[in-house]
Parts: C-alpha cells; sequence; structure tokens
C-alpha cells in the first residue's frame, strides 16, 4: 500500500535522508522511531509530496507520487505534526473544506463529518471557532480530517500531541479498528510506548538510515539478550548507550 | 455550508476563504465591528480627500497653463509619474507577497498534502498575492485617477475605464512578483527566502532612482523662456519609457480625455493582453520550478556573534540593556528588515534629488518649501514608523507567552520601545530637513522653526505608531510588513498624515495671518496671533498624540499580561 524505494533528500551538501527503502502492507500498522534530527520529518515531507526527494520513488496505493500525484494524494489522509487549522472557520467548515478538496459527495461527507466529530468528541463544538481551541481538540480535528475520506493509507506525525488519556485511548481504538478493516498507517513518534503497543512493524531511522526495522520480536533479535522493551532497544541501536547510565544513576540518586 | 460535490478545489479555496471572511464579520465582538466601521468610515473620508485635493490640483493646473496642448501634456506627465510610483510601489509589495503566499504560508502545507490540482494551486496564491499587495494601490490609486477624468469634465465611462486598467497594472505586477519571487527562492531555499528580498530591495531601489531621473520631475515647474518652449514640448510630449505597461496605462487615460477613443482601446487591449501573458507566463514558471525550490535547501543558518555578544555577557549591560540587544540582534538577522530600509533609502535619494532641483528663484517659494519640506519629511517618517515602529510589539510574535510570564513593567517595556524607535526616526526627520533647508539657504530663525516642528512630528507619529500597535498587537502575523499593512496601520497612516496637517498648518499659521491682514480687514484682528500661542498649542497636541496612545497601550499590554 506505501512503498518507498531508494529515498534521498540532500540539504546543501548533508544527506537528512539516505536510501531509505520502506514497505506498509495492507493492514499494517508501522511504527517510524527516530532521535531529533534523524530525519524522520523529512522522510514523511517526501511521503505526502510537501517535499522533492533528490532520488527515489514513493508509492501509495499503487500509485507512483511524482507522475500521478492527485490520484496518490487521494489515497492517503495525513496529520502533520504541527497542523494548520483555520482560526476562524467551525470544525464542521473546516471538514466540509477538506471533503470538498478530495470531492467528497455532499452526502457522504455529512455523513463523515458527524461520525468523525462524534468519534473524536467534537460534536458540541461543531459550531464554534477552531481559533478557541484547545491544543487536543486541534489536534482530534486533524485527525477527523485525515479520517474523514476514509483514505486506505494514513500517514501520522506524532500522533498522541495534546491528547488527553480519553482522546489517546480513543485513537489507538479506532487505529487498531481501521487497520483490522484494511487501513495501512505509518506513525511517526517519539513515544515508544505508542509504538510498542500498536505497531506491527517498527523501523527505526538514524542519521537518515533505516538501521532496523521488523516487529518486536525480530527487533529484540537484533540486540544483545537483557534489552527486552523497545526503550532499550532503541537506545542500542540509536548508540545511545551512555544514556541508558544517565537514566539508571538518576534511577539510583 | 460548503459545498463539496460538484466545485473545482479552486472554488472550495474561495468558498472557504469567504467563510472565514463572514464569520470574522458576524462572530466578533461588537467592539471590533466598531473598530472595522471606524477604520471603514476613517478610509472613506481619506480617500475622498484625496479625491478632492487631488482634483483641486487638476484643474489648478488647468487654469495656470494657457496653452492648450502644453496643459494635456503638463496633466499626462504628472498621471504618468503618480502611476509609476504606484506600480513601483505595487510590484515590490508583489515580490514580498508572493514569498509569502507561495512559499512561507502556513496554510500551503496544508492545501498541497490534498489532491488540488497545481493550476487551482497557483490561481489562489495568485488571487491572494493580487489581493493582498495592491488593494492599497487600488482604494488610494483609484481616486487620483477618477479626479483627473473629473477635472476634465468626464463621467463614468472613464471610471470604468480606469477601474480596468489599474487593475490589468496590478495583475501584471503581481504575476511579475511570483515570478521574480519563483526564481529567488529557487536559489535561495525557503528558509533564506528573507534574504532574497534585501537583493529586490536594493534593484528596485536602484530602479526607482533611475526611472525618476529619466522622467525629470522638476521639468514641470522649471521657468521656461518663449525659445524653450518648443525643445520643452517635445521633451514633454513623449512618454519617457514607451514599453513600459505604466505608460500605456497613463497614455490610456490621457488619449481618452483627449478623445481620442481608439488609442485609448489600444493601450488597454496592450495592458490586458500583457496581463494574460504575464499571468500564463508565470504559471508556467510555476510548473516548472515552485516545487523544486519549496524542496530547496534548509540548512541552518549560522550567526556570527561579535560585539553585541560580548556586550551581552556584560551583567550590567544584559540587565539594563536586555531589550536593547536583543532587538538589535532580531533587526539585524532579518534580512526582510534592512531590504525595506534600503527602498525607504531609495524614498529618500530621490526626495533629495528633486528637492536640489527645485527653481529657488521663485518668489516665495524658499518659505514655502521650507515648510513643504517639514510635511514631505514628516511622511516619510511616518511610512517609516508604520512599517518599524508600528509592528514594534507585534514583532514579539509567538514569543510573546515569554514576556508574558515574565514579571515584566509594562510601562518601561512600551517607553523603551517609543526610545528605540524616536531616537532613529528624529535622525532621519532633522537630516531630511536640515538638508532642506541647507539647500534652500533660508533665514535662521525658519530654519529653527522648521527643525522644531519636525522634532515635535517624529515625537508625536513615534507615540502614535508605539501606542497604536500595542493595542491590538498582531502576534500572529509572521511579517512585520503585514502588520504595517493591516487595518491598524491604516489608522495609524491615517492619523498620522492628519496630525502632520495640523502640525504644519499651526506652524505656518501666524505668517499667514500676517500676510491676509495685509488685504483682508477680517484678518487685522488675527494678525497679533502669536507664534507663542500656536507653537504652545503644538506642544499640547504633540503630547496628546504621544501620550493618550501610549496609556491605551500600556493599558492594553497589562490586561492582555
Amino acid at each position: 500500500m506505501l512503498h518507498l524505494e531508494n529515498l534521498t533528500k540532500r540539504f546543501d551538501k548533508r544527506t537528512v535522508v539516505d536510501r531509505l527503502d520502506l514497505h506498509v502492507s495492507k493492514g499494517q500498522l508501522y511504527g517510524f522511531l527516530g532521535p531529533n534530527g534523524a530525519g524522520k520529518t523529512t522522510t514523511i515531507k517526501m511521503m505526502v509530496g510537501l517535499l522533492r526527494p533528490d532520488a527515489g520513488r514513493v508509492t501509495i496505493n499503487g500509485h507512483d507520487l511524482q507522475t500521478e500525484e492527485m490520484k496518490a494524494k487521494q489515497s492517503f489522509g495525513f496529520v502533520p505534526d504541527q497542523p494548520f487549522l483555520y482560526d476562524r472557520l467551525t470544525p464542521r467548515e473546516f471538514l466540509h473544506f477538506i471533503g470538498g478538496l478530495y470531492r467528497m459527495d455532499p452526502e457522504h461527507c455529512d455523513r463523515s463529518i458527524d461520525d468523525w466529530l462524534g468519534g473524536f468528541d467534537l460534536t458540541g463544538w461543531q459550531n464554534e471557532l477552531i481559533g478557541s481551541f484547545s491544543h487536543g481538540m486541534r489536534q482530534k480535528l486533524t485527525l477527523a480530517a485525515a479520517f474523514l475520506h476514509d483514505p486506505p493509507v494514513l500517514i501520522i506525525d506524532e500522533p498522541m500531541v495534546g491528547l488527553d488519556p480519553r482522546g489517546a485511548v480513543q485513537l489507538k481504538r479506532i487505529l487498531r479498528d481501521k487497520c483490522s478493516a484494511g487501513l495501512s498507517a505509518f506513525i511517526s513518534t517519539h513515544s515508544l510506548e505508542i509504538a510498542e503497543q500498536l505497531a506491527d512493524k517498527i523501523g527505526i531511522i538514524h542519521e537518515g538510515r533505516l538501521i532496523a526495522e521488523g516487529s518486536m520480536a525480530e527487533l529484540r533479535g537484533m540486540v544483545r539478550r537483557e534489552f527486552q522493551h523497545l526503550e532499550d532497544i532503541f537506545l542500542e541501536l540509536t548508540h545511545s548507550g551512555d544514556l541508558n547510565a544517565v537514566v539508571a544513576s538518576l534511577k539510583e540518586s | 455550508m460548503i459545498s463539496t460535490g460538484k466545485y473545482s478545489e479552486f472554488r472550495c479555496l474561495i468558498r472557504m476563504d469567504l467563510h472565514r471572511f463572514k464569520n470574522a464579520i458576524t462572530r466578533n465582538s461588537p467592539a471590533v465591528l466598531v473598530k472595522w466601521v471606524l477604520v471603514f468610515s476613517i478610509a472613506v473620508v481619506f480617500i475622498y480627500s484625496e479625491f478632492f485635493l487631488a482634483r483641486t490640483l487638476f484643474i489648478h493646473i488647468l487654469k495656470q497653463v494657457y496653452l492648450e496642448e502644453l496643459r494635456y501634456i503638463l496633466l499626462a506627465k504628472l498621471l504618468n509619474m503618480v502611476v509609476l510610483v504606484f506600480a513601483v510601489l505595487l510590484f515590490y509589495s508583489s515580490i514580498i507577497m508572493a514569498i509569502s503566499s507561495y512559499f512561507l504560508s502556513a496554510e500551503i502545507d496544508l492545501i498541497h498534502t490534498k489532491p488540488v490540482a497545481s493550476a487551482s494551486l497557483f490561481a489562489y496564491r495568485m488571487l491572494e498575492t493580487l489581493i493582498r499587495s495592491s488593494w492599497m494601490f487600488i482604494a488610494f490609486g483609484t481616486p487620483i485617477f477618477w479626479a483627473y477624468g473629473d477635472a476634465l469634465a468626464h463621467g463614468f465611462p472613464f471610471k470604468w475605464l480606469t477601474v480596468a486598467d489599474v487593475i490589468s497594472v496590478a495583475i501584471i505586477a503581481a504575476s511579475l512578483g511570483i515570478m521574480i519571487a519563483n526564481t529567488l527562492i529557487l536559489f535561495f531555499s525557503p528558509r533564506r527566502a528573507q534574504k532574497a528580498l534585501l537583493l529586490v530591495g536594493i534593484a528596485v531601489s536602484v530602479g526607482m532612482v533611475l526611472i525618476f531621473r529619466w522622467m525629470r520631475p522638476e521639468q514641470m515647474i522649471d521657468p521656461i523662456g518663449a525659445e524653450q518652449l518648443t525643445f520643452y514640448i517635445d521633451a514633454m510630449r513623449f512618454p519617457t519609457i514607451v514599453w513600459m505597461p505604466t505608460t500605456w496605462a497613463s497614455e490610456a487615460l490621457a488619449t481618452y480625455t483627449e478623445g481620442a477613443m481608439i488609442r485609448s482601446a489600444r493601450y488597454i487591449g496592450m495592458l490586458w493582453s500583457s496581463a494574460l501573458i504575464a499571468t500564463v507566463s508565470s504559471y508556467w514558471l510555476f510548473r516548472l520550478i515552485w516545487f523544486r525550490a519549496r524542496s530547496g535547501g534548509r540548512g541552518s543558518e549560522r550567526i556570527k556573534n561579535r560585539r553585541v555578544k560580548r556586550l551581552s555577557e556584560n551583567r550590567f549591560a544584559a540587565v539594563r540593556m536586555g531589550f536593547f540587544i536583543r532587538d538589535i540582534k532580531l533587526f539585524m538577522r532579518d534580512a526582510s528588515q534592512w531590504s525595506q530600509i534600503i527602498v525607504i533609502a531609495a524614498l529618500i535619494a530621490i526626495y533629495i534629488f528633486n528637492f536640489k532641483n527645485l527653481p529657488y528663484e521663485l518668489y516665495g517659494f524658499q518659505y514655502s518649501m521650507s515648510h513643504i519640506s517639514v510635511a514631505a519629511s514628516g511622511l516619510i517618517l511616518s511610512a517609516l514608523l508604520a512599517r518599524f515602529a508600528f509592528p514594534a510589539v507585534s514583532v514579539e510574535g509567538r514569543a510573546v507567552w515569554l514576556l508574558q510570564s515574565a514579571p515584566i513593567d509594562w510601562n518601561r517595556y512600551l517607553w523603551f520601545k517609543f526610545a528605540f524607535h524616536f531616537l532613529p526616526a528624529l535622525t532621519v526627520g532633522l537630516l531630511l530637513v536640515g538638508f532642506s533647508i541647507v539647500v534652500l539657504d533660508v533665514p535662521k530663525e525658519l530654519m529653527q522653526r522648521c527643525l522644531a516642528a519636525i522634532g515635535l512630528i517624529t515625537f508625536g507619529c513615534t507615540g502614535l505608531a508605539v501606542g497604536l500597535g500595542s493595542i491590538r498587537p498582531r502576534y500572529d502575523m509572521e511579517d512585520p510588513a503585514r502588520v504595517a499593512v493591516s487595518s491598524g496601520g491604516l489608522v495609524f497612516m491615517l492619523l498620522s498624515i492628519s496630525f502632520i496637517i495640523v502640525m504644519v498648518a499651526l506652524s505656518v499659521l501666524p505668517d499667514v495671518i500676517r500676510f491676509f491682514s495685509l488685504y483682508w480687514r477680517i484678518f487685522r484682528y488675527w494678525k497679533h496671533l502669536d507664534r507663542g500661542l500656536t507653537w504652545s498649542i503644538m506642544v499640547c497636541i504633540t503630547c496628546l498624540t504621544v501620550m493618550l496612545p501610549m496609556r491605551i497601550g500600556i493599558h492594553a499590554l497589562k490586561r492582555r499580561s
């Protein structure tokens, strides 16, 4: 469903994403991890068409993002890490606008808006201006906008930002249900807990390269035996072993 | 409700904008609506006054010049100058707005990840660039052209011709702006986009100075002898640069007033076909390079810290001058700020060039020109302050929470902002007026009065700018240039222009009364109106102009924090 092939991006002389190959199958939830500055956001920007790769290609639902841009974009929903919303629109107006960009049938769009506003507890706020929303409510609305046209692929950069525990549980449940129904989700996150709980497959990017990929069991097999949790595996693979010592000393004190 | 099925993405985007506009009007508090009504009313009054003044000037020229042909040529020349000034500013503003609309806007990421055709994206952003860059040109330029038609007794058809004329120029400027913005970003990268503006600023400034020298505006008031008349008419008859759309725009209006309808229609045709070609070309270039330019280098920028850093390491300086050092650093690192200073420097250069070429030997010229120089310098200062002092609080931007959560004395903060902008503004004002009065060689007493007047004007305008700008700061606007052209910026410009007019009128009032008392009896009762009295009134008005907005501003900042 989502396929990255030899994806490369350079800024000036620095290679930020280096020959990245990655595949997300139908119904799979892919957790994308990496330390700050590893190239996660740049990868996502190339996946959604915000940046042009210097080499390689992105295929979404069988459509090449460069040659079949419209069809590829029609096939995914996207939640950026810092979403832009129109403060002077209401959630319902905003979702209608998004539906219009995806050329949704008006009746289907209306039904879908009702469903997603309800799904994220926003029905009571549907006629308020977005400008008055909290961080978490804005994130819920961005998620609703990404799910609105029922895309086969979902790309999320930091899904839980600002969400309260109830919102986080709602989202996890929605993601699980949707993936069971065939949605392919690509989630970039710093939360190892989320990745460990939700992801069928985890990829770790470091200095622009995919250094490890597989299920939790496969990742455990790549590191020393004492590392059982994703946190330890992540630190080991990204050569942040010294952090373990820091964490240990903090715990002791 | 926004319909979703049958409409293209472009219509969808426009409908969304209309919704935002409607919500901005209907969902705001009554106080905001009152503010908008007030701004609109002030703008209408100002535009009507501008129309009236321009009409008076045009009629005056028609009465003063007795040769039928010459007066039309003079008017056409004047018209050409007005169109050119507006067009150059419009062009520069279009480049800034195009960079903002196509590259820096946060909205562009949202739209670009959706299945929106490139033609729709281009058209939507072009419309935004067009409206944002040209609304001021259309609002304040059109009345001057209407006044021109009115003075020459042309009715409604001329007004429609003017609208077609103005809009075509705006489209050409926007299209060129988009092309230049795309090309610049291809070489500079979006993050360094503002640095590209520095080059644009220099290019536009040089262009403005050159074009003004080609136009030779001093010819319009040069006293000429009979033997020079033929040469003079020949020099004035033909537009200086025949291939410029601005020339076609002014010629379309001028030839219409002369009854040459076909020539006028031909110019309008040339303008609209150029607008079409420019739009298609900019779309073609957009398709070719926009995405590549947008995906360009985003390397971090290294900053060299030299003296300023050392100064901040001095603990006393850091405490006392914290704001000063920070503001200087931010200013020095934002190339868009200096690029606009360069444009303003070009305006000043044009002012100085033209001032040097004026005919000083005319009777009463020195006296009137010295006061006109005070008014003109005041206007330049007010443009400067609108751009730099008015957004002084808004530039805190999203980092304002730092100040709002810190134990800040807002009173001192705002007065610091006042001092930070007053001193450079005063230097520019004194230099401009000082230059003018040295060139005019006026008596010492008049010199002192002019310098005192510009001092008071600078003081008043700075207070007005900083104070008004802090009442409703626009922390959401990343570009200070946008703050300057917001509704608040417009109110500041209108109020500061009114303040300058009142101040200059008061400074010449005693002399005017003395002069007229020689001819009209009624003025004899007022002729002893003392300069001391008018200057006291001027000082009082200035203090009021500073204190009132500053106090309201401080109160607003305290309330917000």
